[in-house]
């Protein structure tokens, strides 16, 4: 197994020298309090001079550890633009963009692969599972990329998509799925490390509202037990009342609310949502 | 990560068929081809390489190849033979004759007459009978090519029988018994070869006042081969070559002079042509079509390394099983040709297994470029 992953099978107790080796310094951001994510004046320029185009125009925002954060908004008013700049999959142009303590916008290219493995987990809006692969070895992907021995991830994948309820559906390709059976499996990816921070792109988008909010109540139950931080994108409002918190994005930056739109929010800090999460979770999963 | 490169690779049958058919072609024809091309070669020397005792080759200066030989008075046997170092140095006698069969059919043959004492130049191996045979009145030997195939005769019953020991053929109306049935080379125009004694020879052929073919002459032990050559050449006047010399001389001079070279080339290189354009072009397709799960693999965080060893195990695989289909192939139509008997050296194969791996790294590469200029940011695209 490779040193980058051993530490999630191992309780995560020796991450933290292998990770040091790595030149990616652990951050323990729930125990310190420090926020997950935080982002200052971070703007995203497409182009140059008279076709530029501004995709981020100065956005702040902070993430809590074990929030999950909802990114709304119109289409093309850069929601994706800032999660992927988050996800360190795309670079922003200036300001301070800080995932975990490291500051994104100056880590080296040959860094963020390393860095992604460790610390994120994604779940996209067309899901993105191999054809080719069960759904066992699907989720098991990332646990590969980290040097696991395939016997011991498919082992882990198989605890996992129990935790998602398709413990039947193991050996099953993806064709023979439903889109939330198939949504389900991606979850099951994105937490197979066990990253700090959780991106979903549209989680929902692909599917109907019944199984949509299945999915998001999955998503929020699996990551209030084990308390991690979970960006959302979406324009789908009936999901929002999973949210700990909204933020809403218009032309590049943050904007106040809509008035009504985060209604039926529960009021409760990050902290404690795990309890409310937990509860909702036996619903869910059956 | 390897499980997910091959799992992929054969996910897509379709494809993957695509690969190795064009690999199998390409393979096919570059090792079938030149195989056949080094057979049609070795036949341009395989009478030197039969007759294996000698160390040099003397012969009249304006010979050019072993199969043109021009005639040498029998002087200058002794010409050669009074050359310091020279241990021994016999005659050959090799001409063109037309031999009846005992169905009454008629050949064209090659035929050698061999020293009448050492019988020097008779062949090494024999498949029935024994070389002291040829000392025998009328004896000749019948290399097994020529006894199977243009010596065979057709019975009543219209199958086919090959010249067997016991046969009786005539040469310029002399009787010739065949006493044996030698394993030789085959010649370049798959003429049967009959071996006798070099009296003998020439009373089969039409007569001629200069009947000597080449001097085989031996060095003497610690005598430097090369050296010596030299010394013939000097002292008799004639050509001389080292047994190796003459092979090459040969071998050129069939290669500088017929279109062998250029045509089988041409078609090796056909053959990779079209192994790496359309391999290339299915496994860029294939790449192609993966590039979204390339990408999720590169978000998730795959390094470039995974990733190039994943194109490497997926273009390695496919190449391999190309490889031994079109070698396999190659093979089973050497096999099949009773005719011509094509050798596949190591060498060969090694030279067509780098044709398979270079049409793989180049469709490799291709792919890669696509692979690792890929945004990962992709992912979040619908």
């Amino acid at each position: 197994m490779d040193d980058r992953v051993r530490g999630v099978a191992a309780g995560r107790a020796d991450a933290g020298d292998t990770r040091v080796a790595a030149g990616l310094a652990r951050t323990a951001p729930a125990a310190s309090g420090r926020p997950v994510v935080e982002c200052v004046g971070l703007t995203k320029v497409y182009g140059e001079g008279d076709t530029a185009v501004h995709a981020l125009r100065g956005v702040d925002l902070r993430v809590e550890p074990g929030e999950l954060l909802m990114l709304v908004g119109p289409s093309g008013c850069g929601k994706t633009t800032l999660i992927s700049i988050i996800a360190s999959v795309l670079d922003g142009s200036s300001g301070l963009c800080r995932v975990l303590g490291h500051d994104i916008l100056r880590m080296r290219e040959s860094e963020k692969p390393a860095f992604r493995l460790k610390h994120l987990g994604f779940c996209f809006q067309a899901f993105n599972l191999n054809p080719c692969l069960t759904a066992a070895e699907n989720v098991a992907v990332p646990l590969l990329i980290g040097g696991w021995r395939y016997g011991q991830a498919l082992a882990r994948s198989r605890e996992l998509l129990t935790q998602v309820g398709l413990a039947e559906k193991v050996d099953v390709l993806p064709d023979q799925l439903s889109g939330g059976q198939q949504q389900r499996v991606a979850i099951a990816r994105a937490f197979a490390q066990e990253p700090d921070l959780i991106v979903c792109d549209e989680p929902t988008s692909a599917l109907d509202s019944a199984t949509g909010e299945k999915v998001l109540g999955l998503i929020r139950d699996m990551t209030h037990r084990s308390h991690r931080s979970v960006i959302v994108v979406t324009h789908d409002a009936r999901i929002f009342r999973f949210a700990d918190r909204i933020v809403a994005m218009e032309d590049g930056r943050i904007v106040p609310l809509p008035p009504g739109a985060g209604s039926g929010l529960p009021v409760v800090p990050p902290a404690h949502a795990a309890d409310a999460g937990a509860a909702a979770s036996a619903d869910v999963l059956n | 990560m390897l499980v997910i490169a091959l799992k992929t690779l054969f996910g897509h049958r379709i494809k993957v068929i695509g690969m190795v058919i064009g690999l199998a072609v390409a393979s096919l024809m570059m090792t079938q081809q030149p195989a056949t091309m080094l057979s049609i070669l070795s036949r341009t020397y395989s009478f030197i390489e039969d007759v294996s005792q000698p160390d040099i080759w003397v012969m009249d200066p304006m010979v050019k190849f072993v199969d043109d030989a021009k005639p040498l008075a029998d002087s200058k046997l002794g010409l050669v033979r009074s050359v310091e170092g020279v241990a021994w140095a016999v005659p050959i006698y090799r001409t063109s004759t037309a031999a009846r069969l005992p169905d009454g059919n008629t050949a064209n043959a090659l035929l050698v007459g061999v020293d009448d004492a050492s019988l020097i130049g008779a062949p090494a191996t024999m498949v029935s009978g024994d070389t002291a045979d040829l000392r025998r009145t009328d004896a000749v030997f019948v290399n097994d090519e020529g006894a199977r195939l243009r010596f065979s005769q057709k019975l009543p019953d219209g199958s086919e029988r090959p010249l067997q020991v016991g046969d009786i053929l005539e040469l310029n109306e002399h009787r010739a018994e065949v006493v044996g049935i030698a394993k030789t080379g085959a010649t370049f125009s798959s003429q049967p070869v009959i071996y006798t004694t070099y009296t003998r020879a020439r009373d089969y052929a039409l007569p001629q006042r200069k009947t000597m073919s080449f001097v085989l002459a031996k060095a003497k032990p610690g005598e430097d081969v090369e050296a010596l050559t030299q010394r013939i050449r000097e002292q008799t006047g004639l050509a001389a070559y080292s047994a190796e010399a003459f092979k090459e001389m040969s071998l050129w001079y069939f290669i500088r002079n017929t279109g062998i070279l250029i045509n089988f080339g041409m078609i090796t290189l056909v053959g990779f042509i079209v192994g790496a354009v359309v391999s290339g072009i299915m496994f860029f397709n294939f790449t192609q079509d993966n590039l979204r799960h390339f990408a999720v693999l590169k978000a998730i965080g795959a390094s470039p390394r995974q990733l190039l060893g994943m194109v490497l195990l997926q273009s390695f695989l496919v190449g391999v099983i190309g490889y031994g289909i079109g070698v396999g192939l190659a093979s089973g139509m050497a096999l099949i040709s009773s005719t011509f008997q094509i050798k596949f050296t190591p060498a060969l194969l090694v030279f067509s297994a780098g044709g398979v791996v270079l049409i793989c790294i180049l469709s490799a590469v291709i792919s890669l470029l696509k692979v690792l200029r890929l945004e990962p940011a992709a992912v979040f695209k619908a």
